[in-house]
This record gives structure tokens, C-alpha cells and sequence, in this order.
């Protein structure tokens, strides 16, 4: 499993040999039953137990604006935040020739129908800030504009609660390009 | 930084020594292959993560012994920082100050500068020599240098990839554009610092080699990207970013024929003229060993004016030199902060007093 290594796999193993029945009995169905009912959203691709996602289902999410990210984690993360409104769309990817990833194996298409189908005015991408992550960003951006709507990529910068002193010169020198006005 | 001690444990010939160094002027002695070069190269491993001469770690552990280690002390001012560098089982591990890091985290932290016999290669030897060269000279005082060739070496694999898939299939892949504004973005970045950075140390290295042949030779430091050329009014990133990528739509058809990427960082060389002549073809021997040496001790005096003093590491620099070019050289280097120098006979640096370290097979007999 990722993340996992000998050890903690060791030490993960020697503590359910100890735990009680019940509590074993509890995490298998728990895991038979996450298995049994998650899946992927049908419309954004995100983690759902139900056909379509309770993100794509609520009335009240801003459906003029999509948000593309690469996994159905980047989701979870940018909804714990409360900032965004709109829906989202999950790549399950990024270009990654040496992996043997293409455009063909990210929901592009989709993503496409799903702009014209719902009258999206804005796409977010927020794919990661690594070489990958940009060409994805930098590909679905060429993809998208004969549909003439506006596409932005999340902004990348000096982290809050940091010092200016201790970010570098790329991340610097990116977030000068990205300054925002102060209204 | 400067370097206060080392210990080598299993590190080429040397079983277990310790040495501890001058804060100025260090003067390692010994005749021939007792281990001189050897605590050079151990010093600059500690600063850049490698040898200068030896790319397989395997043959830097002593002869019959599984693994080496290399601890040295450095001091920021007055602040102690400790690197170690070891290797086993095919895999080297490095610590700052106790602490897990990367071969990436070494370069820059305690800036070294080596000059040693191999360097006659920066002028004769192939361009992937000067191209180490610049890559090391530069990561050392800019970090954001390091991060685009770690960024663009992944864009470089990525890409070939792709070229070799269109390669094999006859078809060119959709996403190939995308990987092309990839390389030509950080590409170009990495080709405008090293524009930079050759312009930067020009001046020095002309005066450096003037001064060490009695020369008046006007030197030039030229940039050779393959694919297209760079003059003197290149000043922009835009423009070196336009550049390579006409060079590159016009290279694609060949590179899907070959299967890789052609033109970029990765295949740029550079050149040393005096008064026009390229000194790889055109220049003598001692003109040669000249033109490092004035390279070297300008890679240190930038070092010093951007970033602080290096620890400058020269091997036997003198060897080859006539009395005059060795005064020469001695008035030049006498602005070095820590010097530590290899010699199989006595010489003088200057009016300071040198530390005294001599080495006989492997071990150290006198130290200061």
C-alpha cells in the first residue's frame, strides 16, 4: 500500500493481532463496505456512493464554474477549505508519457460535453505545480479555448505563515508574476 | 564556509583518518599516490554531492571494504554545521547537521571550487565536461539554477518518451506541443543564467589570464547552443525562449526520426577564445592550463562576490608552471579566503604561514 513501508506494515500487523475481535471485525466491514459502495461520480469523476456525487447533486454549488483537478483527494482538500462553490472534475491523472499516460487516458472529452451541457462561463484548473501538472494544465487550456470561456489556474506562490526569506527564487519569482491587485 | 576537520573512514586509500585545517592556508604534502588528491576529492564531495573525477561511488570505497563515509566540520562564522556523506550497499546517504538530505541540499551549502590536472578537459575535453562544469558553477550560487535543471531533465524524459513513441507508431502524439512550450520555457531559462553567468565571470577570467601569462590576449567566453545561435544582443529570456522554439519546429521532423530530444541545455556547449582564436584548436598546451586555472579562480571570485568565500581546493596547480606564472598565480589566489593545496614539494602562498599536512599511504604523519 503507498506510503506504507516494512515497518509500519510490521507494527500495523502486530497491533490487530492484539486488538479485540470486535474492533477487527469492525474495520474489515468497514473496508468490505467502502469497497462494496464508493465509487466514481459518473458526471465529475470524484468519490461518490451514489450515481452522481452529493457535489454534483446540490442545488445551491454554482454549476457556471468546474474546477479540474488530477485526483479524487484534491478534491476533499480544496472542499475542506469552504472557499469554492462551484463543481468540480476529476482528471484520475496527468500527462505522464513515461507512465504512459496521454490526453486520451484524462476525461478531456467529458470535461468538454460537460461545459457545454451546463453553460460553464469559468474553468479552474488546479492541477499540481510540477512539470506534469503544468503540461496537463497547459494542454487542457489549448483544448478548451475554441469554447471561448474563461479559464484560469489556481495561483501558485509564498506560502501563508512563511517567510519571504525562506521561499525560492521559483516559487518567488512566480508569485510576483501572479500579484493581485489590492482593491 | 570554511572547513575545520574531516574524517574519512574506508575513503579510497585512507582506512580511518582525521585531519583537522588552517583557517587560511593549508598545504597538504606528500610524494606521489600517497592520498593527496584523494582528501581534495573527499572535500568537494562534501560540497556538491560528487567527485570531480570519479562518476562510480563503488570505486571510491577502499580496496577489499564495503561501504566509505566522509564526515567533515564546516564554520559559518562561528556557527558549526556537520555533513556526512556515506555509502553502502549501492546506496549513499548524506546528513546535514544529523538531519536526512538530499544531494541537492549539499550544493551551495558549504561552496567549494576545485582545480586539479582533469580540468585541462574544460578546454579539450568533450562539451558534457563544461556543461558540469557551468551546471555546478551556477547551482552553487543560485539555487532557482538547480531547481529548472531538476525540473527540466524531467520535461527531457518525458518528452523523448513521447518522441519515442511517435517514433515507433509514425504518428506525432497531441500532447507533444505542450512538452515542447515545456522545454522551451525552462530550457531557456537555464540558458539565460548560463548567458548570464558567462558574461558575469568574463571579465575575470580575462584579467586572471592576463595576469598569469603577462599577456595582453582579449578572452572571450563564447555560448554555442546547438541548433541556433546566441549574439550579443540575445539580452532576454523572450528572446532566447523564440529562439529555441524556431530551432525546435524545425528539428521536430528529425527528432521523431531519431527518437529524442536535439537541441536544449543538455547538448549546449561553450568556448575560450584569446584575441578570436578558439584555444581548443588553436592554443598550446600551456595556454590551455592557463585558461583553467583563470576560469577556475574566476569561478571562485564570483562565488565569493555572490554568495561567500568557497573553499577553494587546488591540486597541484603549480606542477606545471614556470616560476613567473606561479608568482602570478600566488599574487592571484592570495585573495582566497581557505585554501588548501596539494603539492609533492614545498611551495609558498604568499606571506601567510600555511598549515602543514603530509600524508604517507593513507595516513597522516604531520598535521600543522
Amino acid at each position: 500500500m503507498p506510503t506504507i513501508g516494512k515497518r509500519t506494515a510490521q507494527r500495523l500487523a502486530l497491533y490487530l493481532v492484539k486488538a479485540p475481535k470486535e474492533e477487527v471485525a469492525a474495520l474489515v466491514d468497514a473496508i468490505v463496505k467502502m469497497k462494496e459502495r464508493v465509487r466514481f461520480c459518473s458526471q465529475c469523476g470524484s468519490l461518490s456512493e451514489d450515481d452522481v456525487c452529493p457535489i454534483c447533486r446540490d442545488p445551491k454549488r454554482d454549476r457556471s464554474v468546474i474546477c479540474v483537478v488530477e485526483e479524487p483527494g484534491n478534491v476533499m482538500r480544496i472542499e475542506s477549505t469552504g472557499e469554492y462553490k462551484g463543481l468540480y472534475h476529476v482528471l484520475h491523472g496527468r500527462l505522464s508519457p513515461l507512465d504512459g499516460i496521454g490526453p486520451e487516458d484524462l476525461a478531456i472529452d467529458k470535461l468538454e460535453r460537460r461545459i457545454e451541457n451546463l453553460g460553464v462561463k469559468e474553468v479552474i484548473i488546479a492541477t499540481n505545480p510540477n512539470v506534469e501538472g503544468e503540461a496537463t494544465c497547459n494542454y487542457i487550456a489549448q483544448a478548451l479555448k475554441p469554447l471561448g470561456i474563461k479559464i484560469t489556474s489556481i495561483a501558485t506562490g509564498v506560502p501563508i505563515g512563511s517567510d519571504l526569506d525562506f521561499a525560492d527564487e521559483m516559487t518567488l519569482s512566480r508569485a510576483f508574476r501572479g500579484r493581485a491587485e489590492i482593491k | 564556509m570554511r572547513i575545520h576537520q574531516i574524517r574519512l573512514t574506508n575513503f579510497r586509500n585512507f582506512s580511518d583518518a582525521v585531519v583537522t585545517f588552517g583557517e587560511r592556508r593549508n598545504l597538504i604534502l606528500g610524494r606521489n599516490a600517497q592520498g593527496k588528491t584523494n582528501l581534495l576529492e573527499a572535500i568537494h564531495i562534501l560540497g556538491v554531492g560528487r567527485s570531480h573525477r570519479e562518476r562510480r561511488e563503488a570505486n571510491l570505497v577502499k580496496f577489499g571494504e564495503t561501504f566509505y563515509r566522509i564526515e567533515g566540520v564546516f564554520f559559518d562564522k562561528s556557527v558549526r554545521n556537520v555533513i556526512e556523506v556515506a555509502y553502502s550497499e549501492q546506496r549513499k546517504r548524506i546528513r546535514i547537521n544529523a538531519k536526512e538530505a538530499r544531494p541537492v541540499d549539499l550544493i551551495g551549502f558549504a561552496g567549494v571550487v576545485i582545480s586539479s590536472p582533469e580540468d585541462i578537459a574544460l578546454v579539450k575535453g568533450a562539451p558534457g565536461v563544461r556543461r558540469l562544469f557551468l551546471d555546478v558553477a551556477i547551482s552553487q550560487i543560485r539555487r532557482e539554477y538547480l531547481r529548472s535543471l531538476q525540473r527540466y531533465v524531467r520535461v527531457l524524459d518525458q518528452r523523448n518518451k513521447l518522441l519515442k513513441q511517435a517514433q515507433l507508431s509514425g504518428q506525432m502524439p497531441s500532447d507533444i506541443s505542450v512538452w515542447n512550450t515545456k522545454l522551451v520555457e525552462i530550457g531557456a531559462a537555464i540558458v539565460r543564467l548560463r548567458l548570464e553567468y558567462l558574461e558575469e565571470i568574463e571579465k575575470d577570467v580575462e584579467s586572471n589570464f592576463q595576469k598569469i601569462s603577462r599577456t595582453r590576449g582579449k578572452v572571450g567566453l563564447i555560448y554555442k547552443p546547438k541548433g541556433y545561435d546566441v549574439d550579443s544582443d540575445v539580452d532576454s529570456l523572450e528572446a532566447v525562449e523564440s529562439l529555441m522554439a524556431d530551432a525546435l519546429t524545425s528539428l521536430l521532423e528529425a527528432e521523431v526520426r531519431r527518437g529524442y530530444t536535439l537541441i536544449g541545455p543538455h547538448v549546449d556547449d561553450f568556448c575560450f577564445k584569446v584575441d578570436g582564436r578558439d584555444l581548443r584548436l588553436f592554443g598550446s598546451e600551456g595556454e590551455q592550463r592557463t585558461a583553467v586555472l583563470a576560469i577556475r579562480c574566476a569561478e571562485a571570485q564570483e562565488m565569493k562576490a555572490k554568495r561567500g568565500a568557497p573553499i577553494v581546493l587546488l591540486d597541484d596547480v603549480f606542477a606545471e608552471l614556470d616560476d613567473e606564472r606561479s608568482r602570478a598565480l600566488t599574487a592571484l589566489i592570495s585573495e582566497f579566503d581557505q585554501i588548501i593545496l596539494t603539492s609533492s614539494r614545498g611551495v609558498s602562498l604568499g606571506d601567510e604561514a600555511a598549515r602543514i599536512i603530509e600524508i604517507s599511504d593513507g595516513r597522516i604523519v604531520r598535521n600543522g
